[in-house]
């Protein structure tokens, strides 16, 4: 047995080549931020809402946007750390998902609060709000989605979920942002909905999204 | 581990991660004996130690671009372990689950009539014809010849997990190819 370790480390050495050791996290999330920052940030100034202006000092439009910011960015930041081994446990992808839930419970009390006139007929179609947010999400969803996978997400499905909620959080901000339709229940259905599905899905399909790990190869290999 | 120890075995890594064959030797080497003591100190002196330590190392090995030297390397080199060691024990519990399964069916086989073991022994014959080599022998050794797992890996140079493996997917093709899928 031992001697078949040493053989096994024998023949790892000898399939040796030069890495590049990743960059330390805070220069991989510096890099997403100007990336994805940038891409989001052009794709909404393509489409922003025509009342941009009266937005940028309205209270709700702010207090959303500071939220999923938050999500976003806490989001990449737990997700780069859970790919690098040893640098996070998997509580770390509390603080994204504190954030967003935070925004959720702020969507739900609006409609309650809306009484009889959040009712689901207002929610409208709004299809174009979900393509808003994939368009938005796209860039900083693929940046990170590579750097996780290029790391090595020993904890695939935190990883995931962390990744999962920044890209929805960054589609949730060009949403917020391109429609103009501040109803309640507009918000809860086209704009916080796919976010929490994003989220759902990536639970469920966390090591499918990022685990390349799953299988060392070595008993197929035999097999 | 000393804390010489563990810059030793950073300045080993840094230097496997530019390619350098010698440090590689030295820091698998010394990756073994660390490796086995940590497994070892979680589970014992279990049968699959070694694959877990062979899980490791080549995980470590996969993954060695994604430490960063300006990073101590002995809690990245835990954390590998313990992932690798967590999926280890995960699949040890449900080949051991299936083990006695396999068991149970093959008791409760031999109470068919003997007329019947001799048609369904034939109906074998036929499926083993669609394993490949190193399946059909390890079959031939556990289910036939009756050795133990142990007896079956140290004859053919396997670890014991891979002798699971291997007779587990053998005995789902024989099951297939017999039309008990």
């Amino acid at each position: 047995m031992t001697s078949q370790t040493s053989e096994l480390a024998a023949s790892l050495s000898a399939d040796l080549g030069p890495v590049t050791p990743l960059p330390l996290p805070g220069a991989q999330l510096r890099r997403w931020g100007l990336i994805g920052g940038a891409a989001l940030v052009a794709t909404i100034v393509m489409g922003i809402r025509h009342d941009w202006a009266a937005s940028m000092v309205a209270w709700p439009v702010i207090g959303h946007t500071a939220v999923l910011a938050a999500v976003a960015g806490s989001g990449a930041w737990a997700a780069i750390r859970l790919a690098t081994p040893g640098e996070a446990l998997p509580r770390a992808v509390g603080w994204p998902l504190a954030f967003g839930a935070i925004w959720l419970a702020w969507m739900a009390v609006d409609v309650a609060l809306a009484g009889a006139s959040g009712t689901l007929s207002e929610a409208g179609f709004g299809w174009r709000c979900v393509v808003r947010a994939v368009i938005g999400a796209a860039v900083p969803g693929a940046v990170l989605l590579v750097m996780v996978r290029r790391a090595m997400p020993l904890m695939a499905t935190p990883a995931a979920v962390a990744l999962a909620a920044s890209t929805a959080a960054a589609g949730g901000l060009a949403a917020e942002w391109m429609c103009p339709n501040m109803a309640a229940m507009h918000m809860l259905v086209w704009h916080a909905a796919p976010v929490l599905a994003v989220v759902v899905a990536a639970t469920i399909l966390g090591r499918a999204l990022v685990g390349h790990l799953a299988s060392t190869g070595r008993v197929s290999l035999l097999d | 581990m000393s804390p010489e120890q563990e810059r030793a075995l950073g300045v080993l890594m840094a230097r496997t991660q530019r390619a350098d064959a010698v440090a590689c030797d030295l820091l698998l080497e010394e990756l073994q004996v660390v490796i086995r003591r940590f497994v070892r100190r979680r589970v014992g002196d279990v049968p699959w130690l070694e694959d877990a330590v062979q899980e490791t190392l080549i995980a470590v090995h996969r993954g060695r671009h994604s430490w960063n030297p300006a990073r101590p390397f002995v809690p990245w080199l835990y954390a590998v372990a313990q992932s690798r060691l967590i999926d280890v024990i995960r699949r040890e519990r449900r080949v051991a689950a299936r083990e006695v399964n396999h068991e149970k069916a093959l008791a409760a086989a031999c109470e068919h009539s003997v007329e019947a073991a001799v048609l369904a022994g034939s109906e074998v014959r036929a499926a083993m014809t669609s394993l490949s080599p190193p399946q059909r022998r390890i079959v031939e050794l556990l289910k036939l010849e009756e050795r133990s797992i142990q007896d079956v890996a140290s004859a053919l140079g396997m670890s014991e997990g891979n002798v699971r493996v291997i007779a587990h997917r053998a005995m789902a093709r024989l099951r297939r190819a017999m039309g008990k899928a």
